[in-house]
């Protein structure tokens, strides 16, 4: 893989080295997004995987200090929500089918307009949602009336079934996450990458359209990781037998338990705010049944995740 | 009053302290005075139980020929009467004419022999490797020993029990057989084996009166196999239907002779007085089984039946009898009816030692409760029965109530009621009443809950909401005095003060008399206020009856620390919710002022920064107060204006009006005479001065003059250094804000990474609080240790240490 000199003299350069990298990891899933769906994810991820590989061996700080300080820090978007505006949170949506949104969007008329947006630390469900209820509730913006609603999403659970009013200015979609947790290692494969893509489509489209607000905000708590052979980095075994003892199937582990300054040292983990995060694409198998898309450490297409505006 | 003493006679022994409740085989022939040696007095003591019955009817099938059968093993657990019965056994066959006379005296109509050969032994006594040794010598065939190859045949025993009557009694078979090595005497095991076998085997045989009487827990499987391969008769000692006639006929002389009109005289005293809540289902029967079990209470005997029953190693029988005699001895004289609380509790101190024990330290906590002892121990005896795992309420009033003595159910009841909370180890189970090895913290506090005033409640509140939700920034409206000074406060209302009229009415009292009436931001509750919430009133009580508990009570788990620290975690988080709107004041039609209530979130800077006005109108305000002053508006009486006046907006401080200034001057919208009457029409000052005077441009001297004005230099002053554009800079304004971060962690180097992730690089810090609750108690050495390893920096140092001391006693 060739990286421009620009990119590597943009990066230097700049104090917040954020939005060159989220602007060619961008590039690179823009490349594919005219081939079929198959095709994007497998060329996509072989892209971004070799992007990551440099970035980890080149600008390690990057996700040892500057991605988890830009996760922990940068205010959550709900912090400048306004009246007319309606946030849609799809659990588990990353850049690859953000870009993909974006895109079926701009066929159907609408100019929407995608922006880099963070995952919390570690880059979970539960820890985005305290994220971002600490961020509102600190806030001193005019948006206090609306704050007091935050928290209280509508939440689409059926995508067969969107029960929504229109008038729900935060709504929770538990896909595509749920679809991607049942793509496990040793079960029947029961969804695949494009299918959960399709559902995914489908319930912005519906949103967009049943929603009332001018403007749509589409975001996410967190993206994920590819487990498969090739889009994953491997492990010496001694390293793994100590990470699958200590993280289990999970990619981070509060500091309190355990100290893993020897992993930090190999630089498979960081430790950032009381945390173990795994960096980058480091995993490895554990006994039983598992998900092959994971999340909850510190990599790009973890912790970056898209934000899409729409106007109506 | 009727006594027991008036009615039954216990027995000698039982009087005179000297009960004895082990009888023991190896006894049999000994030279003291033993109920074991003494056919007389053992068969006197002895009830004819079904058992034993059943063993007689065997032996007198065996010798009529009615059955081959001969060999008998006595079964049951510790203490069932095992042994009791062997000896039994050994003296009916050994004295025929004493027998005689008990049998015909129980009814029993077997004929026994006259002169059977008998022998007993107990491996308590004979440590042999050979068991038929002792056996052949005690027969008087010691001569047949010599002759036993590897182990006696069935023609050597045929030969020794020959054609009499002979019967052999063998207790504690299994200690001896156990004590043999399975891998090294595996010889002798066997040999022994063998010799059982064909024991058993002569005493199946119908033309041998062989008598095998054995005593078997049944825990060694080897000698199980061995006894099984004849089938003996199996007659299990421990069953129960006869217990109480066993207890009473034991421990009394002549129990059967009871003088049943003095009986029923006691018992209908009861009957009488046994109401709600003593639950009784049948009072015909109940008064029938009173009768029966008298001078025992019939809940007496069947708790201590089901407490000693419940395990093996609790001595059956043979341990409830101990008990019972010592309780007959101590209240025979003193008493109509024994019920569970004349029980010696000591006796259970072998069943849960750490149980009786938290009995008697909660003894001393229910002393002024008349019958708090007697309700204790009732509820220990029924939480020690395993069947029944606490008391109900009836069970405690059947327990202790003694109408006859003059109790009175009601007064009873009320002790029940008032002890519990009172002792820390007595819990509550739904209707169930019963000691734990654990501390009661739930009934402990809410006794204590009583204890706590709506005032002390009160006051807790406003401490907890000034403290943990305010972070001491505020100062609470009616619990601590209001200054009335120039500084900026913020005032807390606890309870709600309405809308409208209700409203402007509190407002009114409380602006009544204060001169700086614009420097209080009021913060109302949003809901009807924190000192009306049911919820948090009841909380704060919990905490507070828990924080009186903890010098009181011995909490080794910190579990009322830990409840205080949760519930004052939900108590915040409920007052947080409460919280709030502050009040603003909107002019209208001129002079009139009133009231606005804007919402706010419960964080004290969102509020202070919510309270503050927009600078564009403090700078509107200005203008206004400047406009026709042609002498000018001294700034400091500007200031004091703002914050006397509530129809100024509202400032957080003087810098608000400063900076105002500045902008207004800036803007040329006013002009400003500093020290020595210096004009700043385009040039600005480069501090504020209170003393300084502030100008409409209209009221300005004219450029010229400034200028000759500031060209003057007088006398003795010294003469300014000439500035230049670049040097004339606007003052410098705190650009800064206070943050404060909470961090938690079990290592410094979670602390650390917490602090690395959350900080910016120039951040400055002005101080840090650091909490350790550590995880286990330090000594006081250890925790010397830990601070002198404490970092050394320049600075103020505070600190709290928590410790725990003993009492002085």
């Amino acid at each position: 893989m060739k990286i421009e000199n620009t990119f590597i003299k943009s990066v230097l350069r700049e104090a917040n080295p954020i939005p060159h990298i989220w602007q060619h990891l961008c590039d690179i899933w823009h490349k594919h997004v005219t081939e079929d769906l198959k095709d994007y994810y497998y060329h996509g991820e072989e892209e971004a995987f070799l992007f990551e590989d440099f970035l980890l061996k080149a600008y390690d700080e990057f996700f040892s200090k500057e991605l988890p300080r830009a996760c922990l820090n940068t205010p959550s978007p709900f912090q400048s929500a306004s009246h007319d505006s309606c946030f849609v949170v799809m659990d588990g949506m990353s850049i690859r089918e953000g870009i993909l949104i974006c895109e079926a969007l701009k066929k159907e008329g609408f100019t929407p307009r995608m922006r880099c947006s963070f995952s919390a630390i570690p880059s979970d469900t539960q820890s985005f949602r305290e994220k971002m209820k600490s961020d509102v509730a600190n806030s001193s913006l005019p948006a206090a009336s609306f704050t007091t609603r935050i928290g209280k999403f509508a939440e689409i659970n059926n995508p067969k079934k969107i029960m929504i009013s229109g008038k729900e200015k935060c709504i929770w979609s538990h896909f595509p996450d749920v679809m991607l947790d049942k793509i496990q290692v040793g079960h029947t494969v029961i969804s695949d990458l494009e299918n959960m893509y399709r559902t995914s489509e489908q319930i912005v489209f519906e949103l967009v359209r049943k929603a009332h607000a001018k403007k749509i905000i589409i975001l996410s708590d967190h993206g994920y990781i590819r487990f498969e052979s090739g889009f994953s980095f491997s492990l010496p075994e001694a390293s793994r037998k100590k990470l699958r003892e200590t993280f289990a199937s999970s990619r981070f582990t509060t500091m309190n338990t355990t100290d893993l300054s020897e992993l930090v040292g190999d630089g498979y983990i960081t430790e950032f705010s009381g945390y173990y995060l795994v960096k980058s694409r480091y995993v490895w198998p554990v006994p039983g049944k598992y998900s092959i898309y994971l999340h909850g450490g510190i990599s790009l297409m973890e912790c970056l995740t898209p934000l899409i505006e729409v106007e109506k | 009053m009727i006594l027991i003493k008036d009615i039954i006679k216990p027995r000698r022994e039982i009087l005179e302290g000297k009960f004895q409740g082990v009888i023991q085989s190896h006894k049999v022939d000994s030279k003291e005075k033993r109920l074991e040696s003494n056919s007389q007095d053992l068969l006197s003591v002895t009830y004819v139980s079904s058992a034993l019955k059943r063993v007689l009817e065997r032996v007198n099938e065996k010798l009529t020929g009615a059955s081959n059968q001969g060999a008998i093993l006595l079964i049951g657990p510790y203490g069932a009467g095992k042994t009791h019965g062997l000896i039994t056994l050994y003296h009916l066959l050994k004295e025929p004419k004493i027998a005689k006379n008990w049998l015909r005296n129980w009814k029993i109509d077997i004929a026994l022999p006259s002169s059977p050969k008998t022998c007993i032994i107990s491996t308590r006594r004979y440590d042999v490797d050979f068991l038929w040794e002792p056996i052949f010598s005690k027969l008087s065939r010691k001569d047949i020993l010599p002759k036993i190859k590897r182990f006696p045949t069935i023609d050597q025993i045929e030969e020794i029990v020959g054609d009499e009557t002979c019967a052999i009694f063998i207790d504690e078979i299994e200690n001896w057989y156990g004590s043999f090595d399975a891998e090294k005497q595996a010889d002798l095991i066997e040999r022994n084996e063998t010799f059982f076998e064909h024991l058993f085997e002569v005493a199946n045989d119908p033309n041998r009166k062989l008598l095998v009487f054995l005593t078997f827990l049944e825990e060694k499987e080897g000698l199980k196999k061995v006894f099984n391969r004849t089938k003996p008769v199996r007659i299990d000692v421990s069953v129960t239907e006869d217990r109480e006639k066993i207890v009473l006929h034991r421990l009394f002389e002549d129990a059967d002779k009871k003088d049943l009109e003095k009986i029923e005289e006691v018992v209908q005293g009861y009957m009488e007085k046994y109401t709600e809540p003593i639950h009784i289902e049948n009072p015909y029967n109940y008064k029938q089984r009173m009768t029966e079990t008298y001078p025992f209470h019939p809940l007496l005997l069947e708790t201590l039946t089901q407490v000693y029953e419940a395990a093996t190693e609790r001595q059956d029988i043979r341990g409830m009898m101990n008990v019972l005699a010592d309780m007959i001895k101590d209240n025979y004289d003193k008493k109509d009816l024994l019920l569970i609380s004349h029980l010696d509790e000591n006796a259970f101190r072998g069943i849960d030692l750490r149980l009786v024990e938290k009995y008697n330290y909660d003894l001393k906590r229910v002393s002024e409760l008349a019958y708090g002892a007697d309700i204790l121990k009732s509820i220990l005896v029924f939480t020690l029965n395993d069947k029944t795992i606490g008391a109900t309420e009836s069970d405690v009033l059947l327990s202790v109530f003694s109408p006859n003595q003059g109790q009175a159910l009601n007064a009873l009841m009320m002790d029940l009621e008032n002890i519990y909370g009172k002792p820390h180890y007595l819990h509550k189970e739904g209707d169930l009443y019963l000691f734990r090895h654990d501390l009661n913290i739930f009934a402990l506090m809410e006794k204590e809950k009583k204890n706590i005033t709506n005032e002390v409640i009160k006051n807790k509140i406003a401490e907890i909401t000034k403290r943990d939700v305010f972070e001491n920034r505020v100062l609470i409206y009616g619990f601590e005095s209001i200054p009335d000074d120039s500084k900026i406060k913020m005032i807390l209302i606890l309870e709600s003060w309405g809308e409208n009229d209700s409203l402007k009415d509190n407002l009114t009292t409380f602006y009544r008399g204060k001169s700086w009436q614009n420097t209080y931001i009021i913060i109302l509750p949003s809901t009807d206020g924190v000192l009306s919430s049911y919820e948090i009133t009841e909380k704060t009580r919990r905490i507070l009856a828990a924080e009186n508990l903890l010098g009181q009570v011995e909490d080794k788990e910190r579990k009322i620390q830990k409840l205080v620290a949760e519930e004052r975690g939900q108590i915040v988080d409920k007052i947080k919710a409460s919280y709030g709107r502050i009040v603003k004041w909107v002019a209208r039609e001129k002079e009139l002022l009133v009231p606005r209530l804007i919402n706010v979130s419960c964080d004290i800077s969102a509020i202070r920064e919510k309270a503050g006005s927009d600078p564009s109108l403090v700078a509107d305000y200005i203008l206004q107060e400047i406009k026709e002053e042609a002498q000018g508006v001294r700034l400091e009486i500007l200031i004091n204006d703002f914050k006397k006046l509530r129809k100024f907006p509202f400032i957080l401080d003087d810098e608000a009006i400063f900076s105002a200034i500045r902008n207004l001057h800036r803007d040329k919208r006013l002009v400003i005479q500093g020290d020595r009457g210096k004009w700043y029409i385009t040039e600005i000052p480069k501090s504020l001065e209170f003393g300084f005077v502030i100008f409409d441009p209209k009221y300005a001297p004219p450029e010229e003059t400034i200028e000759k004005e500031g060209d003057k230099i007088r006398e003795g002053e010294e003469i300014p250094e000439e500035k230049t554009d670049q040097e004339v800079k606007p003052p410098e304004v705190e650009r800064r804000e206070k943050k404060q971060l909470s961090l938690r962690g079990n290592s410094p180097r979670v602390i650390l990474s917490n602090i690395e992730a959350r900080t910016q690089s120039k951040d400055l810090f002005s101080g840090i609080d650091i909490k350790y609750q550590f995880a286990r108690e330090l000594s006081k050495q250890e925790i010397m240790k830990f601070i002198k390893q404490l970092p050394q920096e320049e600075g103020e140092i505070e600190g709290e240490v928590e410790l725990w001391r003993e009492h002085e006693d």
